[in-house]
């Protein structure tokens, strides 16, 4: 039985689709991931399952529970909520003890639980610092710690990397593995690629509140399997130039980001010698031409017609 | 069980935070004792103050006129009130004592007995009656100016009819223990009307004022850390632990109902301190008007707190309806001065049963007698929390994460 199981979710703001029947199960041990650009709906759905936001249709199950059996179903749920919303004037031991008797952990247990949840985000040292001294990567971390507390069945963690150093990040995703190395679900919601390449085995492309498709990484490029990842890369390669390649190459997807252009081109004919005239006739002289296997970029790019980071 | 010890773990996290931030306790304790010494300083003692002085003339004779015209004449500063209320209503001998002893709107009443004018000063000997004075024996300054303005009226009449060589006393009653060697063309009968009850004076006026504004504006501080709370999205996590927004908000009122009473103790042992304000004889009653009066204001400001969608629009909604409430209520001039209208419109303010509740204990009413003040404040606590947790309740399923 999946941990999570969610069917037709919808939920409308101001008539705005903002999750439109979106649908997905996670089982245990899965890191199930939520990918998608800024206001596709992926906060949108976690605090649906969350229970902070009122679906306007659909259903939730966690561990065959659902939220209308509300304190049996939030006992399974660990939330990792985008904002670090934790009390700043705290220290980081205040706050995890906070929460684990809002979970009903006896003294005892709590004691030796914020200890081990402390030692297992690396900020057994800080424990008793007020929040408000912490860098923006241990404040992450702790905010993972209070999840962790009650041992939830299903974590929620909703970009769970924002604004972190790369040493904080994989710290981050150390932990996700181990969580998930434990047996536990994870809902993982990211706009970054590689956090999704990495960590997730099944995937959710979303996008204007809606599921494009969902799979392993291998099945989403299955998908687009006649698709290759053409780059053009050079001094004065913009916009227009871009634009003018892309049309030349069939009216082909393109993004283009620090003078890097990346081209969803059909596996016919003979692409590269095709950009390479495309790129001499738009008055461009790249410095670098390559055709490469597809990416999850490329899929994204594929199923929406934009780039992620649009 | 479960949802009392929730709270309570919220309310102690509340406070425990606000325990750490000197400069957050600082602005809710200083302000009011910089305030009410300030005022109470500025308006103890009777130099330079105006007050009302009732004359109920039961004579009605030309003589007895003439003495209040003379009266009229001699201090500007002294409003006189012949027979009547400027708004119509009788005074009467009776009503005026009241009026001393209660409600502050006269300091002094001169009642002109009946057949005044047959022996209208010590000149006509035994038959001479006087007038009687009635008093607050605290605030004697006041009765001692008033005998010396009857006085000179008194001898405007007599050097305006004929020039005779002065003579007379003046009488004390029972109640009062002073007595004058002067000799006076009218004789004065004193009565101390308020006994040994506590005087109505700028040290309780303006601590029953002030309190209840000090608590509005805490109170709309605690909102502002609620709608920072939701825009951070601490609630939201905090919601998604088995416990319910009612708890949320519960917990809120609770912590932010226990600062306001500490916040009024302050004030009271200050004043205590201070100024003498006897807090020990009317411990229940102010107790029982603290709680109603400090759950009256939490709730009003969660209510406030509803209605905005940033701390931004609260700071600006909040100052200027708790400023118009502590304007009409009280907080600010004493309600005894006001106009009757005024003073009715300041019944529909915390600000004004609050202050009312505070001066009926001052002049010993007892929890009785503030049970209508009582009554009413915790009417405004449950309306306010009600409409204001509903809305709130709404706008945390309703509305987007933050």
């Amino acid at each position: 039985m999946p941990v999570l199981e969610v069917s037709n979710l919808r939920k409308s703001y101001n008539g705005t689709r903002a999750v439109d029947d979106v649908s997905f199960s996670i089982e245990a041990g899965e890191v199930f991931g939520l990918l998608g650009p800024n206001g596709a709906g992926k906060s949108t759905t976690i605090n649906i399952i969350a229970t902070m936001v009122a679906p306007d249709g659909g259903a939730v199950a966690v561990g065959g529970t659902t939220s209308s059996q509300a304190a049996a179903y939030k006992r399974q749920l660990g939330y990792v909520p985008q904002e670090v919303s934790l009390a700043q004037r705290l220290t980081a031991e205040e706050n995890l003890r906070l929460f684990g008797r809002l979970y009903d952990l006896s003294e005892v247990e709590l004691g030796s639980r914020v200890a081990a949840v402390l030692e297992a985000v690396g900020l057994s040292d800080r424990a008793s610092d007020l929040v408000a001294t912490f860098s923006g990567g241990m404040k992450r971390r702790l905010n993972i710690a209070a999840a962790l507390l009650h041992r939830p069945a299903l974590f929620l963690m909703d970009e769970p990397t924002v604004g972190v150093d790369p040493q904080a990040r994989a710290y981050i995703f150390e932990m996700v593995e181990r969580l998930a190395a434990e047996g536990r679900a994870i809902l993982y919601t990211t706009h970054y690629m590689e956090e999704a390449q990495r960590l997730c085995r099944r995937i959710a492309v979303i996008d204007r509140g809606r599921i494009l498709a969902c799979g392993t990484l291998a099945e989403l490029i299955q998908g687009i399997r006649a698709k290759r990842d053409l780059t053009i890369q050079g001094r004065g390669l913009d916009d227009e130039v871009a634009a003018g390649i892309a049309q030349r190459l069939g009216d082909v997807p393109c993004t283009l980001e620090d003078q890097t252009a990346h081209f969803s081109v059909e596996m016919t004919g003979e692409p590269i010698l095709d950009a390479a005239r495309a790129a001499a006739d738009a008055g461009f002289r790249p410095t670098a031409i390559s055709l490469n296997e597809p990416t999850l970029e490329m899929v994204f790019l594929e199923l929406t017609g934009r780039a992620l980071r649009d | 069980m479960r949802s009392l010890r929730i709270i309570l773990l919220l309310a102690g996290k509340h406070l425990r935070i606000l325990s750490r931030s000197r400069a957050v306790l600082a602005v809710i304790f200083l302000p009011g004792i910089v305030l009410y010494t300030i005022f109470t300083f500025i308006f103890t003692g009777p130099a330079g103050r105006p007050f009302r002085v009732a004359v109920i003339d039961q004579d009605g004779t030309p003589e007895s006129h003439a003495l209040v015209d003379a009266l009229a004449q001699n201090n500007v500063r002294v409003i006189l009130t012949e027979n009547e209320e400027p708004d119509g209503v009788p005074l009467t001998a009776e009503s005026a004592q009241e009026f001393i002893r209660a409600r502050g709107e006269y300091r002094v009443a001169i009642v002109i007995p009946p057949g005044y004018s047959k022996a209208p000063n010590v000149l006509s000997g035994d038959r001479h009656q006087g007038v009687i004075l009635y008093y607050d024996k605290l605030e004697p300054v006041e009765a001692e100016i008033v005998v010396g303005m009857l006085q000179m009226a008194a001898g405007r009449r007599f050097f305006e009819t004929m020039m005779h060589p002065l003579g007379g006393a003046e009488n004390e009653s029972p109640a009062t223990t002073q007595s004058t060697e002067k000799r006076q063309l009218i004789k004065v009968t004193r009565h101390d009307v308020t006994g040994q009850r506590m005087k109505i004076a700028a040290k309780h006026t303006f601590l029953a004022g002030l309190v209840p504004m000090l608590l509005l504006f805490s109170s709309a501080g605690a909102a502002r850390g609620l709608l920072e709370e939701l825009g951070t999205g601490e609630i939201r996590r905090l919601l998604a632990a088995p416990i319910h927004p009612a708890h949320v908000l519960l917990a809120q009122m609770a912590s932010a109902t226990f600062l306001a009473v500490v916040q009024c103790y302050v004030l009271y042992f200050y004043g205590w301190l201070v100024f003498h304000v006897a807090i020990w004889s009317i411990t229940v009653g102010l107790l029982a008007l603290t709680i109603s009066t400090s759950l009256a204001v939490t709730s009003f400001g969660l209510f406030l707190g509803s209605f905005c969608k940033r701390p931004e629009q609260l700071d600006s909604i909040g100052t200027t309806v708790i400023l118009a409430m502590s304007a009409v209520g009280g907080s600010m001039v004493p309600r005894w001065i006001m106009p009757e209208w005024m003073k009715d419109l300041g019944l529909f303010t915390i600000n004004g049963w609050a202050y009312d509740g505070f001066m009926k204990l001052i002049q010993n009413q007892g929890l009785s007698g503030i049970a209508p003040q009582c009554g009413t404040l915790l009417a405004i606590a449950a309306v306010s929390a009600a409409v204001g947790c509903a809305l709130l309740a709404r706008r945390l399923k309703a509305s987007p994460p933050p």
